[in-house]
């Protein structure tokens, strides 16, 4: 039986979700006031508030739920990720098939000194995303490694 | 043998590139037609002619200009008016030669040789577009790759009567009805006053009707007409370690694919070829990703109960048993039901509470959600035969089987919502080089986990 994958992403995810959270939410808030208005009172009423819903939810669960449920490891012969607010998926990418892994860091996540490592495949990419930076690095140096044997392809 | 001079290709070439040079000349030369045809008409055909004069020398120049030559290592091939350049592909490099005939190399009984090698991609290292019949033998021999006939294991035609009905139960159809609105549309704008007559003799329900079967009309013969050229004359070829597929009316084309490389291969039951037991077989090959569908297909129609012996000749590294042995519990089967049920009465609510004079059209939402519903169950299951991966499921109104080779699989995902959980159900899913996906719903959890496991 393979076991479930036991990694953790960077703590300060959190807080790097949460802004993301505060950004679309404040977005929404903006947009439901400037729409609402033109739809009539109930719904310049019902708009910002559920924009507001939208916002707390954002900022204060989604963030420290995901954070709890995202599960990674890199074993020698895979990757194996854990993830999902309520829909747990579990996806596997066998090392044999990686075709090259990378690691991108947004401007938001320089602040927050956090890194995604994505893991290109054939068929598309799997992403682990909010590691510490030199976390990242040594995941991509490891993956990049394990994913050296060659394969017919 | 010795080396020889350089040769020059068959002259019929000429033609070939001139009919190229014209299809690069042919805006420039519409952009005349139009101009100098509203002035008259006869300056028109004046552009035409000029047109057909430029190309067919340029042709000349070009196949002047073109020639190869072997030698004891390599093919030497030149080619360009002004800069010719010269391509040197060392005999140890090429790959294969192939063969193909458009319709100029067909009336004048000529081939077109494409000379591959391994990293060229998709387009030919060197490509001579005409050679006699009895040349083509000769030098395909000289670069080491005599014509293939002798090594074949398995060939398999596609006969008239499988191409019209190939053609006739294209899927193409839900592709192309946005075309054919969109070139509606398109004509609407070039012909205001068609278009307002159309929208005022459309007033009445039934016109509107008429208009659509009319569009529909109009798909079903690009979906057939697009079928035919690309399925005439398909042909598929195996042997000891390559897939040679070649097909297509107006431009041949051949596909050659290493057996190694091949991930799996899909059959396909659209909703028109399932009740007649007919299947299209797709082969998944990491390379062909993006590709168009009919540059995927292994063979466009075959009855389902041939597809056994297919496999088993073309491809015996991934044939096996085709009936999945995992199925959903009893206990997913009102998760198959319930959801899309519901989802037609909201829409025959809709259609009740705001059109009630349609009231026929709510007649057809639940019945066909419930077809929908069964099918999916029904088509739901996986397998896991040693080495051999089979899930079926339904992708779009086509009944997919997916048999894929287990170590060439890109990724394995499952998922469980939190409803699932509780049920011990969950989602089961592959993709493969190709890109394509594929999902099977509301397995039972342990069982998908086990399938997982031993993935």
């Amino acid at each position: 039986m393979r076991p479930e994958p036991t990694q953790r992403l960077a703590g300060v995810a959190r807080g790097y979700w949460a802004l993301q959270g505060a950004a679309a939410g404040l977005a929404a808030f903006v947009l439901s006031e400037v729409v609402g208005d033109d739809l009539g009172d109930t719904a310049a009423t019902l708009l910002p508030l559920a924009a507001l819903l939208v916002l707390v939810v954002g900022v204060a669960v989604v963030p420290a739920l995901r954070w709890r449920r995202w599960r990674w490891e890199v074993r020698d012969v895979e990757v194996d990720l854990r993830h999902g607010l309520l829909t747990e998926v579990r996806t596997i990418v066998p090392m044999s098939r990686v075709q090259h892994v990378e690691v991108q860091r947004s401007l938001l996540g320089q602040l927050f000194g956090v890194s995604t490592v994505a893991v290109h495949t054939a068929a598309g990419e799997v992403e682990i995303p909010a590691l510490p930076e030199a976390a990242a690095a040594l995941v991509r140096d490891r993956i990049a490694d394990l994913a050296q044997e060659p394969d017919d392809l | 043998m010795t080396s020889e001079g350089p040769r020059r290709l068959h002259p019929s070439a000429a033609v070939v590139h001139a009919l190229g040079a014209l299809r690069e000349l042919a805006l420039p030369l519409l952009i005349g037609l139009v101009v100098g045809g509203s002035r008259s008409p006869a300056s028109a055909i004046g552009w035409g002619l000029l047109g057909v004069v430029v190309a067919l020398v340029l042709g000349i120049l070009r196949w002047q200009g073109t020639t190869y030559r072997v030698d004891a290592r390599s093919l030497h091939f030149r080619t360009g008016l002004l800069s010719p350049d010269e391509t040197v592909v060392p005999l140890q490099r090429i790959h294969s030669v192939d063969e193909s005939q458009g319709p100029i190399q067909r009336l004048f009984g000529v081939v077109a040789l494409h000379v591959q090698t391994p990293g060229g991609g998709d387009d030919a290292e060197v490509e001579l577009t005409a050679v006699g019949r009895a040349d083509a033998v000769a030098l395909r021999t000289r670069l080491g790759h005599p014509p293939a006939a002798a090594g074949a294991i398995a060939q398999r035609r596609l006969g008239l009567g499988a191409l019209l009905v190939a053609a006739a139960t294209a899927p193409q159809l839900g592709v192309l009805v946005p075309v054919v609105g969109a070139a509606a549309a398109m004509a609407d704008d070039l012909l205001p006053r068609f278009g307002e007559d159309l929208l005022h003799d459309a007033q009445q329900p039934h016109e509107w009707l008429v208009a659509g079967a009319v569009l529909l009309g109009v798909a079903l013969v690009l979906s057939f007409a697009g079928a035919i050229i690309a399925f005439s004359g398909f042909e598929v070829e195996r042997d000891d370690e390559r897939l040679r597929v070649r097909r297509g009316l107006l431009q041949r084309r051949a596909a050659r694919v290493p057996v190694a490389r091949v991930d799996g291969v899909q059959l396909v039951e659209g909703l028109l070829r399932r009740p007649f037991g007919l299947v299209t077989v797709r082969l998944e090959v990491a390379g062909l990703r993006g590709q168009a569908v009919a540059a995927r297909t292994l063979f466009p129609l075959l009855r389902r109960r041939d597809v056994p012996a297919f496999l088993e000749r073309f491809v015996p590294e991934v044939a096996g048993a085709l009936e999945p042995d995992r199925r959903p519990p009893a206990r997913a089967r009102r998760r198959y039901l319930l959801p899309p049920l519901l989802v037609a009465g909201a829409v025959t609510a809709a259609i009740l509470v705001a059109v009630p004079e349609a009231w026929p059209l709510a007649l057809l939402p639940l019945p066909a959600a419930l077809a929908l519903a069964l099918a999916d169950l029904r088509a739901a299951g996986a397998r896991l035969d040693g080495g051999l991966l089979l899930l079926r499921s339904r992708r779009g109104l086509a009944r997919v089987t997916l048999l894929a080779r287990r170590h060439r699989l890109q990724s394995l995902v499952t998922s469980q919502h939190p409803l699932q959980r509780r049920a011990g159900l969950a989602h089961f899913g592959v993709a493969v080089g190709s890109g394509a996906h594929l999902r099977v719903r509301h397995l039972d959890a342990a069982a998908t986990a086990a399938l997982r496991d031993a993935l």
